[in-house]
């Protein structure tokens, strides 16, 4: 089975290669009939990490020079003022965007770890220190909002925050991205779920702003190392999805409103594996298999998905946006981000149950 | 005070465990009041099994329901052997029934009204779990709380599906215990416990049938009796988080830990 989630990780791997535009970043989306769509900076800066990731793991040189390609694109199009733009590239009008810019970080610091060049830090820090300028006092951005209003899911973007002030000793930044995720945790309700986890202020969330939602806390509260301050409080929130992805053979609904109640019939894959992973990371802070066994069903359903062997090169490894693919969610399209989580997921879950063996076998030789 | 007799259930009519149990407590002299076998083939039973598992378990399941093992050649068989030992053959519940005079109602849920009017009137001693879906208020407030069940694991630590496999990949012991059944998944009061071992030679599937006999020899043992005053009852609080159904990958996980403890 484990051959099964390498060979399926193999193929999507290749699909994100291929997804590069020429000179320029990782194409949004693949359509089968319109073809490749145009390059989407926020994704192609969180792809990068999968990417070396993969080069890490498998010595596979072709992911190692791609996401360096991402990398330097990114690079090339950052504002003077820190930030970059929104939505896909080339931008119709400047439009400096937190959530775009945070998560263009994730490439550009790990390209800093990657290489130590300076070149990343300098563009890490500026981007950082922007969006930390720009956060009021209640701990909000008062600009560069993809709708009207912060959504909960920022927490993705204090995540990145932190990882650059762990990095660069930037307290500013920190206290900055602490201040954010202190505000949005006040919005949660009493059975776990969040007020405007949603790209929209009051609608039902899509699992995959869910998931963003969730790792932003998560991921925080192992930065800071402090449990507590976050991660303990996403847990019922956790157990929640863990009893849904049981409960369903690990295929989800497409969107949940604030009474877990399913409000779509199509299942949002990237929000599946992006799911499995809050489920694993919480697993590597408990040590409970059971959270391994529901990550696996997510995954295993969106791995039941995957094409292969098909004429259209495009399709070969996607990852669609819904299922049925003429589900509301990224309809009749095939994007990067779900193939970015979904090789994420494979990676931590072949990592996790790696190290389980590892232990079991050191214990039996003890 | 006389024994009033059991009734047990089932998930489809070739169940050779109720067989098994029935079998061996009409040995003992206890009577065997009827069955409530539950088809396996309603469409709501159907939808909900697909749901849960996938379509493949629906495929898997088919050689089980006409009476063939499920359990894989390289696999020793633990039920064929205890059927052969004590020489059972039948191979279905209502041909079982029919020779020995117990009723057999077949239902399309094990929470049907006629099952709760059933139990109503023939009032057993016990009422015993061998399959069927997961019983509700109706049914457990008719019985008072005498529906007694083999649960394959630990409890409270293990409770939920595939327990057996759970035990192993939890590092928990191997045991059945036998229990009883209340509202909450695997929660009732504990009765008592049958441990077992792993042997060199288990498979997965073996040792989920060497799990199954421990659960009939439990049943048994404490069916045959009209009272639980030979046991010291353990309240099963668990605050443990229920197991559900091994994936695929879980499955491999657990294939690679049976051969290190194997290896030890």
């Amino acid at each position: 089975m484990h051959d099964k989630y390498k060979q399926h990780l193999e193929r999507t791997i290749r699909w994100l290669i291929r997804s590069k535009q020429k000179n320029e970043g990782s194409s949004a989306h693949f359509n089968p009939i319109t073809g490749w769509g145009k390059p989407y900076p926020e994704t192609t800066g969180y792809i990068i990490p999968t990417l070396l990731d993969f080069s890490h793991r498998e010595n596979y040189r072709p992911a190692k020079e791609t996401a360096n390609d991402f990398g330097e694109w990114l690079l090339s199009i950052q504002s003077d003022e820190g930030y970059w733009n929104g939505g896909l590239y080339p931008p119709q009008e400047k439009s400096p965007s937190v959530f775009n810019t945070g998560q263009i970080l994730f490439g550009i610091i790990r390209m800093y770890k990657e290489t130590g060049d300076d070149r990343w830090k300098k563009s890490a820090v500026k981007g950082a220190r922007w969006l930390a300028d720009h956060v009021d006092e209640s701990g909000l951005w008062e600009i560069g909002h993809y709708t009207d209003f912060n959504p909960t899911y920022y927490t993705r973007v204090a995540w990145p925050m932190l990882l650059v002030a762990n990095v660069t000793e930037k307290g500013f930044v920190k206290d900055k991205a602490v201040q954010v995720l202190d505000s949005l945790i006040e919005r949660q309700n009493s059975n776990g779920t969040f007020r405007g986890w949603g790209f929209e202020k009051s609608q039902p969330a899509f699992t995959h702003t869910i998931a963003y939602t969730i790792r932003g806390f998560l991921e925080a509260s192992f930065l800071l190392d402090d449990w507590s301050r976050y991660g303990a409080k996403v847990e019922s929130a956790l157990e929640k999805v863990y009893k849904l992805a049981e409960l369903n053979n690990g295929r989800l609904a497409g969107a949940y409103d604030q009474e877990w109640g399913p409000t779509e019939y199509y299942s949002c894959l990237t929000g599946n594996v992006q799911l499995a992973i809050c489920l694993m990371r919480w697993h590597e802070y408990n040590g409970d298999l059971q959270l391994l066994n529901a990550a696996s069903k997510l995954i295993e359903y969106v791995n039941g998905t995957q094409f292969r062997n098909t004429p259209v090169k495009g399709l070969n490894g996607a990852v669609a946006g819904s299922k049925p693919l003429w589900g509301r969610y990224m309809m009749a399209r095939y994007p990067n981000w779900a193939a970015k989580f979904h090789a994420d997921a494979l990676m931590l879950f072949l990592e996790l149950s790696g190290k389980k063996q590892e232990e079991w076998s050191t214990a039996e030789l003890s | 005070m006389e024994h009033r007799g059991v009734v047990i259930t089932a998930g489809f009519d070739k169940s050779k465990i109720a067989i098994a149990i029935a079998k061996q407590l009409h040995r003992r002299n206890v009577p065997v009041n009827g069955f409530i076998v539950v088809s396996p083939y309603s469409w709501s039973r159907l939808s909900r099994y697909i749901k849960k598992r996938g379509i493949s378990f629906f495929w898997k399941a088919i050689p089980r329901l006409l009476g063939f093992s499920s359990i894989s050649k390289e696999s020793k068989d633990y039920i064929k052997e205890f059927r052969e030992e004590k020489k059972i053959a039948y191979k279905s519940i209502k041909n079982w029934a029919s020779d020995h005079g117990a009723a057999y109602h077949s239902v399309s849920s094990i929470n049907d009204r006629n099952v709760v009017q059933y139990l109503k009137e023939a009032t057993p001693q016990w009422f015993i779990y061998s399959g069927g879906g997961i019983i509700r208020d109706n049914v457990i407030n008719v019985m008072h709380g005498r529906i007694l069940n083999a649960h394959q694991g630990p409890l409270p630590e293990v409770r939920g599906m595939n327990a057996a496999e759970w035990s192993i990949l939890l590092g928990e012991e191997q045991e059945v215990t036998i229990h009883l059944i209340d509202q909450g998944i695997d929660t009732g009061d504990i009765i008592t416990t049958k441990p077992f071992s792993i042997d060199a030679d288990d498979t997965v599937n073996s040792i989920r049938a060497k799990a199954k006999v421990k659960g009939i020899e439990g049943l048994v043992e404490v069916a045959s009796k009209n009272n639980l005053e030979d046991y010291e009852l353990r309240p099963n609080n668990s605050n443990h988080r229920q197991c559900y159904i091994l994936s695929s990958a879980m499955k491999a996980l657990l294939h690679k830990k049976l051969q290190i403890i194997q290896r030890t």
